[in-house]
């Protein structure tokens, strides 16, 4: 044996190599940890959601099989999560106050003001740390600017939901696409209106029916001398008053009205089942919206992946997808708008032009007198339904 | 002693014939207390507490919404209107309930099975699949209207969907098969021979209904009507799927306070009045039953 060509033979680490082979080990072990402890961004961990289980609330009935086909099923290829998807509207801060504590029924909800407003006066939405979320400097600053500063910090805006006029022109001749359509004449009788959530027909009934502003739809109290805005719900003679979308749909295709006031999350599902006679966009004189906000819930126990997932409802190619089969306005500026668009507010200034959001602090004025609202709904319900 | 006492046997002599063991009820009665008492307790403790404006509620005790419910002309209009409609169903529903069973329980055999198959239909079917099967058939475009057209009763379309009668049949169609059965469990416990008995002594079929089966089948009547009675009072999605607009029940308020202006309290108060109405109405029924066979013995 020899010594020396054995030591030259020999591969030998030296100390340097030793240290720079643990420095790579050490940095390769650690990158997921900000992840699975929470800190960081959460994506750049993707490894560390594998199977993980997310649950997520969204409105229910077609605007779920989009969320579902366009969001949801994504993500979990893309991460190897469990995203799975409840439907829901009015129950959810029912169901958020009944659960036990650090038990939510959902990680993340949907949620516009009115929903936003009843959860944070309960206290069951979690803040969401906006440093972690480069993606909203590409959000119009409209989605921001509307909200008060004290909800600003709870969850992302992924667009704009909208009450929209439809028009079955098989069924009545075709007419200007605009909310003062609803008091025409040839339409009585002929109308499908929303009772569930009557105040969104009161919104319109106050802005076009009555033509006053919102604030005067906000400061609405029982008893007034002169009531413009329940005088113009009176003037209304439909055919039927709706409880929901399933209900709605049925209305139409069993052309039983040929005019609705239809929710966003429900339009593009019905103008396909429909066929080319269904008309619907947004008027040119605008039209009242509530934002598609989704919110952390407090006591979730997946909070890093929570903030991935509201991360990826702010990247484009989500928002793109999300756009070609939902009649929602997406809350990027530069998202590919679809043919099927109707007046598509594309800019900051269409949203502020276009869109009257029915705000927080808006809302915030209604509630105390909502009870009476509604009581003074039904009694206009009396007078003008068929029975 | 009545012809109803010969028939039925004492309850003493029941007891007797059976193993008194009361603890093997105390699993059911344990069940009770959690499953529904506890609820209950719940339930009336949320009626006393009062809702804020963006909240749900805030602990209190206070008789507020009591006094609302009990006084407001919406309110009272709205109690009166579920009382209306539950004592309407109730009546169509027994009186179809009496007659089906009178008819399946003269016959026998195979007829008879099948008859009893058909009764038994409508338990097997899901309320939200007996809305769907209704608003198939009530519409200007369903097929009672085709039918009407189609046979020359009508000439033009006929729309029933969104009427109190749409709304009464959905009604009816989901507790018939409860009252059917009722009625026919004491129906089969009369002799049919006093039937025939009757009609040898020269008593017309009329009066051989009204004096002796009706009288004999009392119980069940009783027990279907309450059953019918009880089950539309708590039904809120048939009553909103197939009855008009303006059809708001004590369910649809309840399930209003509750979700849409989470009015929790609220809710918790209408539900405390309806259970009461409910449980009234139960003990009167039982009460004028009870009072109708004493006065005949």
């Amino acid at each position: 044996m020899n010594d020396g060509e054995g030591k030259t033979n020999k591969k030998t680490l030296s100390r340097r190599q030793i240290l720079q082979t643990g420095s790579v080990l050490a940095g390769a072990a650690l990158l997921p940890m900000p992840a699975i402890i929470g800190r960081a961004y959460a994506l750049d961990a993707k490894d560390a959601f594998k199977g993980e289980e997310l649950t997520v609330c969204a409105w229910s009935g077609g605007y779920l099989d989009s969320f579902k086909t366009a969001i949801s099923d994504p993500f979990n290829a893309k991460y190897g999560t469990k995203v799975s998807l409840v439907g829901g509207w009015d129950q959810m801060v029912a169901q958020m106050k009944a659960a036990p504590a650090g038990k939510p029924p959902f990680d993340i909800t949907i949620s516009e003001e009115y929903t936003t407003l009843g959860a944070l006066a309960e206290d069951l939405y979690a803040k969401t740390d906006r440093s972690k979320l480069p993606q909203l400097s590409e959000v119009q600053p409209f989605y921001l600017t509307a909200r008060p500063e004290a909800a600003r910090d709870y969850g992302v805006p992924l667009g704009l939901g909208f009450l929209l006029p439809m028009m079955n022109t098989a069924l009545t001749t075709d007419k200007p696409l605009s909310w003062s359509t609803m008091w025409d004449k040839d339409l009585e009788g002929k109308l499908a209106l929303d009772a569930g959530a009557y105040w969104w027909l009161i919104a319109i009934s106050a802005l076009w029916g009555a033509k006053v502003d919102f604030n005067t739809f906000y400061d609405w109290k029982p008893g007034m001398a002169s009531d413009p805005i329940f005088d113009a719900v009176e003037r209304l003679r439909p055919a039927k008053y709706y409880k929901d979308g399933a209900e709605l749909s049925f209305l139409m295709l069993q052309e039983q009205a040929s005019f609705a006031e239809i929710y966003s999350a429900d339009a593009l599902g019905l103008m396909q089942n429909g066929g080319p006679t269904y008309k619907t966009g947004i008027p040119t004189d605008g039209t009242v919206a509530y934002g598609d906000w989704y919110i952390k819930v407090k006591g979730t126990q997946h909070d890093a992946l929570a903030d991935a997932f509201l991360g990826y409802l702010l990247e484009k190619e989500t928002q793109d997808r999300f756009i070609q089969v939902q009649m929602s306005v997406m809350s990027r500026k530069d998202v590919k708008v679809p043919t099927f668009w109707n007046n598509y507010p594309v800019t900051n200034e269409d949203l502020v032009k276009n869109v009257r959001l029915m705000t927080m602090q808006g809302l915030e004025r209604l509630l105390p007198n909502f009870d009476a609202m509604g009581e003074r709904f039904q009694q206009a319900v009396l007078k003008t339904s068929k029975g | 002693m009545t012809v109803e006492a010969d028939i039925v046997p004492s309850r003493s002599k029941v007891s007797a014939a059976l193993p008194s063991i009361p603890w093997l009820m105390l699993p059911t009665l344990v069940f009770i207390v959690f499953a529904f008492g506890w609820p209950l307790l719940y339930l009336l403790r949320m009626s006393f507490n009062i809702h804020p404006a963006q909240g749900i509620y805030v602990e209190a005790w206070s008789l507020q919404n009591y006094l609302v419910v009990m006084t407001e002309p919406n309110m009272l209009a709205m109690i009166g209107r579920t009382i209306y409609i539950s004592l309407v169903t109730a009546t169509v529903t027994v009186v179809a309930a009496f007659f089906f069973a009178q008819f399946v329980w003269l016959r026998e055999g195979r007829n008879k099975v099948m008859l009893l198959a058909i009764a038994i239909a409508p338990m097997l079917i899901s309320e939200v699949s007996v809305i769907i099967g209704w608003r198939m058939f009530f519409p200007s475009n369903g097929l009672l209207s085709y039918a009407l057209i189609s046979t020359g009763l009508s000439d033009q379309k006929v729309n029933l969907l969104g009427t109190q009668i749409a709304a009464i049949v959905g009604l009816s169609y989901i507790s018939i098969s409860y009252c059917f059965f009722s009625i026919l469990s004491v129906l089969n416990g009369i002799d049919r021979n006093l039937l025939t008995a009757s009609g040898d002594l020269g008593a017309s079929p009329l009066r051989t209904f009204f004096t002796v089966l009706l009288p004999l089948s009392k119980g069940g009547i009783a027990a279907a009507f309450t059953q019918a009675f009880v089950f539309t009072m708590g039904i809120y999605a048939t009553t909103n799927a197939l009855g008009p607009d303006s059809l708001w029940t004590m369910p649809y308020e309840i399930q209003l306070q509750m979700l849409t202006r989470r009015n929790w309290p609220m809710a918790a108060a209408i539900s405390v009045v309806l259970i009461a109405i409910i449980a009234a109405t139960a003990l009167v029924a039982q009460w004028l039953r009870h009072r109708k066979a004493s006065s005949h013995a």
